[in-house]
C-alpha cells in the first residue's frame, strides 16, 4: 500500500525560487521498481529536502547554496548531527534527485543512489546517477567533507 | 618502534587524479592503484614508479573495486560500469563493459567474477577470450535484497560460497557453483542490524566476518554449515564503519574517523576464546576511504587526501600488544540477538554480451 495514494501538492513553495512540489504515489510505494522515499520520512521533511536543494534566498554576494547538476536537476539531502547524511530512501539512498522542470511545472523527486541503475536500452548514454559536479558542489558549500566526497564518488555511503 | 613510528609509515601521493583504490598488482610484486577518473596504475615494485597507467572505465568514474583471475583476466568496477579486460602478451587487450554501476568486484576460485550491484542484484561473469563476455545478473528477488558487498570463499574440499553484506537484510550466504539459474541466498539478521561489509578471516576455509555500520562484529566459523554467528559489540568505535578486514588473525576496522586494529582477536574467536582474551585495539586516527591488505604483509590505506599509506601489519600487531588504550572504553560485549533468518530465491538472466 503506497503511503501516498494520489498525487498531492505541498502547500508551500521553495524559499528561493518559489517552486511548487508534489508527492507522487510512484515514489511512495506504488511501484516496486521505482526508488521510494522511506515511510519514516514525513512529507514535510521531504519538501524540506527539496527546499534545501533549491538553495537559500539570495542575498547579493552570498552563495545561494543551490545543489544542481549541469542540466539543472536539483539534489537534496538531510544532515544528521554526527555529520553524516540521513538515509532517506528504501535502498539506503542518502541523496534525492529532483529532475529539472520547465517554468510553471510542478516539481517532484525521489531518492537516488550514487551508483547507476541497470540502464535500459532506450536510455543508454543517460546518466542515471548524480554527476561528479553534484558531489563537488556539496563539498564546496561545506555539506560534505573531502572524505565523504570521495566515498560518494565511489558509490559508497557516508 | 615508537608509537610515532606508525604514523611515519610510507605513503605515496599522486598529482594527476585522486586515488580511490589500492591493492596488489596481479602481474608482479607491486601495487595497483585505481583513480577517480577511472584509470588504473600498476607499479612493478612496492610503491615504485608507475609504468602502466590505463584508462579503464568508459564512464570515467572512480574505481571502487578490482579483481583478477591470473594475469589474463581483470575486472574493474565503478558506480557506473564494470569493465572486463582480457589481457594477453601476444594480442591486443580485449575490453568488455557492463553498463550498470557496482559496489565492487571479486574473483572466485572457480574462475568467475562476481560484482555487487546493490538493488539490482549480482553480476556473474566467467571471462572468455576476446571482447564478447556473457554477463549474467541475478536479481534481488521479492525480498528486495540490497547487495552492497560480495565476498568469495572456498575451502579445501572444493566448496565455494558467496557472502554478502546486504545492509538491513543482514548477511546473505549462497553456495556457489557458477551459473545457477536460481540462486538461494540464506539471510540472517536481527532488528536494527545494518551490515556494511564482509571479509575472509582464514584462507582456505568458509569462515567469514561481517560488521554493522555501528560496530557489531559477526563471526561465522563456516558460512554454509553454521548460521548463528558469534556476535560482539565492539565498544569505543568513533565514526561510521566503512570496512572490515582480517589478516594473520588480527581484526582491522576502518571508520570515518580512524582505523582500529585488534591483535589476534579473530584468531582467538576462531579458537573459541572468550571475547575478553584480547588486548584493546590500536587506534590510528585517519580520514581514509578504503583499506586493503597486500599479501598479508601490508595494510594499504587510501586516504581522503590524495595518497595511499602503507603500514606493515606486523608493526601494527606489535603496537597492539603494547597499547595502553583504556580497556573500559573498548569493552567488547557478546550479544545474543534474536536472529531473523530467511531464504531469498534469485533468478538469473542474461543481461548483456559486452
Amino acid at each position: 500500500m503506497p503511503s501516498v495514494q494520489v498525487v498531492t501538492l505541498h502547500p508551500s513553495s521553495t524559499a528561493r525560487r518559489g517552486l511548487r512540489y508534489e508527492f507522487t504515489p510512484k515514489h511512495h510505494g506504488a511501484d516496486s521498481d521505482a526508488a521510494c522515499w522511506l515511510t519514516e520520512l514525513g512529507l514535510d521533511e521531504e519538501f524540506a529536502i527539496f527546499d534545501r536543494a533549491d538553495g537559500i534566498e539570495e542575498v547579493e554576494g552570498t552563495d545561494p547554496r543551490q545543489i544542481a547538476d549541469e542540466a539543472g536537476n536539483l539534489y537534496g539531502y538531510e544532515l544528521i548531527p554526527d555529520g553524516t547524511m540521513r538515509v532517506i530512501g528504501t535502498w539506503y539512498q542518502q541523496l534525492a534527485e529532483f529532475p529539472v522542470q520547465v517554468d510553471g511545472v510542478i516539481w517532484h523527486g525521489y531518492p537516488i543512489w550514487p551508483i547507476n541503475e541497470l540502464t535500459p536500452e532506450n536510455r543508454r548514454g543517460e546518466k542515471c546517477r548524480p554527476t561528479k559536479r553534484v558531489f563537488n558542489r556539496l563539498f564546496e558549500v561545506g555539506v560534505i567533507t573531502r572524505q565523504q566526497r570521495k566515498r560518494l564518488g565511489k558509490g559508497e555511503p557516508v | 618502534m615508537s608509537r610515532k613510528g606508525i604514523y611515519d609509515a610510507l605513503s605515496c601521493s599522486f598529482s594527476e587524479s585522486e586515488v580511490t583504490w589500492a591493492g596488489a598488482n596481479p602481474f608482479s610484486d607491486g601495487l595497483t592503484f585505481g583513480f577517480e577518473d577511472g584509470s588504473l596504475l600498476f607499479t612493478d615494485e612496492i610503491a615504485g614508479p608507475g609504468k602502466f597507467r590505463q584508462q579503464v572505465s568508459k564512464a570515467g568514474e572512480s574505481i571502487n573495486g578490482f579483481a583478477n583471475l591470473g594475469v589474463n583476466n581483470l575486472a574493474v568496477s565503478t558506480r557506473a560500469d564494470v569493465t572486463f579486460l582480457d589481457v594477453g602478451p601476444d594480442r591486443p587487450t580485449a575490453i568488455s563493459t557492463f553498463s550498470g554501476g557496482a559496489h565492487g568486484v571479486v574473483a572466485t576460485r572457480s574462475g568467475f567474477f562476481v560484482s555487487a550491484l546493490g538493488a539490482n542484484g549480482l553480476l556473474v561473469v566467467k571471462p572468455e577470450r576476446g571482447e564478447n563476455q556473457l554477463m549474467r545478473v541475478t536479481e534481488g528477488g521479492n525480498a528486495g535484497l540490497y547487495i552492497y558487498r560480495a565476498l568469495a570463499l572456498d575451502n579445501s574440499e572444493g566448496l565455494e560460497a558467496l557472502v554478502f553484506a546486504t545492509r538491513r537484510g543482514g548477511v546473505g550466504v549462497s553456495q556457489f557453483s557458477g551459473y545457477e539459474a536460481v540462486r538461494n541466498v540464506h539471510t540472517i539478521t536481527s532488528s536494527g542490524l545494518d551490515i556494511v561489509d564482509v571479509c575472509e578471516v582464514q584462507t582456505g576455509t568458509l569462515a567469514a566476518a561481517a560488521i554493522s555500520i555501528d560496530g557489531i562484529l559477526l563471526l561465522f566459523h563456516d558460512v554454509l554449515n553454521q548460521t548463528r554467528p558469534v556476535t560482539i559489540q565492539l565498544g569505543g568505535l568513533e565514526g561510521t564503519v566503512y570496512r572490515i578486514l582480517s589478516s594473520a588473525g588480527h581484526l582491522f576496522v576502518l571508520t570515518s574517523k580512524a582505523i582500529y586494529v585488534w591483535h589476534g582477536l579473530i584468531e582467538g574467536l576462531l579458537k573459541g576464546n572468550s571475547t575478553k582474551e584480547s588486548t584493546p585495539p590500536v587506534v590510528m586516527p585517519k580520514a581514509a576511504v578504503e583499506m586493503n591488505v597486500y599479501r598479508n604483509q601490508l595494510l594499504l590505506i587510501v586516504m581522503a587526501a590524495n595518497e595511499v599509506q602503507r603500514i606493515e601489519i606486523e608493526t601494527i600487531a606489535q603496537m597492539a600488544l603494547k597499547t595502553s588504550n583504556h580497556t573500559e572504553r573498548f569493552v567488547r560485549t557478546t550479544l545474543k540477538p534474536t536472529w531473523l533468518e530467511g531464504d531469498v530465491k534469485q533468478s538469473t538472466f542474461l543481461a548483456s554480451v559486452g
